[in-house]
């Protein structure tokens, strides 16, 4: 009997880690499908070109993604300052200010605006945003300033959460010892709290970014996907992200190669964030 | 003559329904050390903690009767200058995790009297009332964190002490510390009150009859007998007194 039971432990075991092992292969042959696919073009054209070239021509051997790298880190940073102000403040309310009971509302009400489908943002943008952007500020709509906006809002969920995280988990007893002192409320968050919770809050903004730089849906709809480095908040510009979902369909050849190449860069530069973010968080944890 | 530098009048304090002190009438004369012993959960946190109003941080707390800070009630005092004139040591010390010199000059920041001139001279002057500056003197950028126990409260009282305050509250302030800490901790204290009024909460009955110059004894929320400390320790008149100090419950 003992030993039946024993047996079956063991094979439920050896079934949840074969899933579990399975979830780490299907990320490692992405992986390896993407470098296989992308690798050789920076072979044939060169590394230079591809990643300083400012042409985008790819049926007359051109690929060069500059301006879409720059773009991209450019809405990814206009979503940061949109968003991050916003989702600290919310954080900080909801861990300093608001009442249990507004917490408890408010946490599912987070969840759901992360569970929004990217394409209602797009849609949100498109049929607000867009013609708020050019009534107002001018120029096409279809813009940095536009794309900003949406990519500040679509980042809330994930730095509001992650810094209300590290709020909360700062002690008790920081905050009695400065209100002890005669500290503020204001006082005790803006020089205790804030500064004892700033490595996970530098997370939740570099995690934000990690989502701004990888959304596409909403992008491409709002952004205007123009080919060039955009020399203001007003113009149109193209991220690596929308290149690739605007093009696939139809690339054929050493184009659709070099829509792998754009993805070899996307991938390298959000594993890069993820680096830097999980850094951020261990650092407070052995703190 | 009147010394009363703290006192409480018929004071009655609720947590919700749970009725944590009964009607405590007690004092606290200048310059001198008052104890304040009992069981767990006897309520001496909780009267330690009414005269630097930190029970307002906690929910649903209900008060009746009066606190007084040197014969002034203190609903009548500004709740930031009361916390800057009693301040307060915790049970598990707490620096801010920032560097030994941000701990030290956060509450004249706080309290906008911070100069860089000031700074270092009240950095110097309190870190030396509290026997640190020798050890710390070349290291004010080290990280709090990394003190030792008895340094880092060593660090907690000379953060205080920057603010000047007239009262100090000690919460246990040696139970996460060990005995040799302990007794040193104890020598400063003694230190300490020749220039400042000190309440200390203790579990351990030989340093309340080491240290203290009165001692109150509480039991379930009442404040049973108070006296000077020789008086309690030797010839109790309340036989729970007598019962705790002897060691038969508690
Ligand atoms: N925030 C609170 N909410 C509800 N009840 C509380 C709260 N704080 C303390 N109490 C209760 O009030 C009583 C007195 O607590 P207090 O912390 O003052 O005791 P204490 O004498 O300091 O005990 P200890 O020696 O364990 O520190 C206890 O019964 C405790 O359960
Ligand atoms: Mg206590």
């Amino acid at each position: 009997m003992i030993k039946k039971a024993f047996t079956k432990e063991h094979f439920v075991r050896g079934v949840l880690t074969a899933f579990a092992l399975s979830s780490l292969l299907f990320l490692f042959l992405i992986f390896i499908f993407i470098l296989i696919e992308g690798v050789p073009l920076f072979h044939k054209i060169g590394l230079k070109n591809i990643i300083l070239g400012f042409k985008w021509a790819p049926t007359k051997g051109s690929f060069g993604i500059f301006p879409m790298i720059v773009s991209s880190f450019l809405v990814t940073f206009g979503a940061l300052v949109i968003g991050a102000p916003l989702g600290l403040s919310c954080a900080i309310y909801l861990s300093e200010y608001s009442g249990k009971r507004l917490k408890l509302f408010l946490k599912p009400a987070l969840e759901l605006l992360a569970g929004i489908p990217s394409v209602v943002y797009g849609f949100l943008g498109v049929i607000y945003i867009v013609p708020i952007v050019r009534n107002y500020f001018g120029g096409p709509g279809f813009s940095l300033l536009a794309t900003s906006i949406i990519l500040g809002v679509m980042i809330l969920p994930t730095v509001i959460s992650i810094s209300f995280d590290a709020l909360v988990s700062v002690p008790k007893t920081y905050r009695e010892g400065s209100f002890a002192m005669g500290a503020t409320k204001w006082q005790t968050i803006y020089k205790v709290i804030i500064p004892s919770a700033s490595s996970g809050i530098l997370a939740s903004f570099i995690l934000g970014m990690g989502r701004a730089i990888g959304e596409t849906m909403a992008v491409i709809m709002v952004a205007g996907n123009a080919l060039r480095i955009p020399t203001s908040i007003l113009d149109p510009l193209r991220t690596l992200t929308s290149n690739i979902a605007l093009e696939l369909a139809y690339a054929t050849g050493d184009h659709r190669l070099g829509l792998f190449s754009t993805g070899v860069v996307l991938l390298i530069i959000i594993m890069t964030l993820n680096y830097i973010a999980n850094f951020a968080i261990k650092r407070r944890v052995i703190k | 003559m009147n010394n009363n530098v703290l006192r409480t009048d018929h004071l009655n304090l609720y947590y919700g329904t749970f009725h944590a002190l009964l009607d405590v009438d007690f004092h606290a004369f200048g310059k001198s050390i008052t104890a304040l012993i009992g069981p767990s959960g006897c309520g001496k946190s909780t009267l330690l903690r009414c005269f630097n109003r930190m029970n307002d941080l906690v929910d649903d707390v209900k008060l009746t009767g009066g606190i007084f800070v040197k014969e002034k009630s203190i609903e009548e005092v500004d709740i930031i200058e009361l916390r800057k004139r009693v301040g307060m040591v915790f049970q598990r010390p707490n620096p801010f995790p920032f560097s030994v010199y941000e701990n030290m000059v956060y509450g004249l920041k706080i309290h906008g009297i911070s100069s860089r001139r000031r700074n270092e001279e009240v950095v110097e002057r309190c870190l030396k009332a509290v026997g640190l500056w020798d050890d710390l003197k070349d290291k004010l950028s080290l990280s709090a964190l990394s003190l030792s126990e008895e340094m880092k409260q060593r660090l907690c009282i000379a953060r205080l002490l920057t603010v000047e305050p007239e009262i100090i509250l000690l919460d246990e302030p040696c139970s996460a510390l060990d005995p040799i800490a302990t007794l040193r901790i104890e020598e400063l204290m003694i230190e300490l009150k020749q220039n400042y009024t000190i309440l200390i909460v203790t579990h351990n009955m030989q340093q309340a009859a080491r240290v203290s110059d009165f001692t109150g004894f509480m039991l379930l929320g009442e404040l049973v007998e108070f006296g000077s400390t020789s008086e309690i320790f030797t010839s109790p008149k309340d036989e729970r007194t007598e019962g705790y100090i002897t060691g038969r419950f508690g």
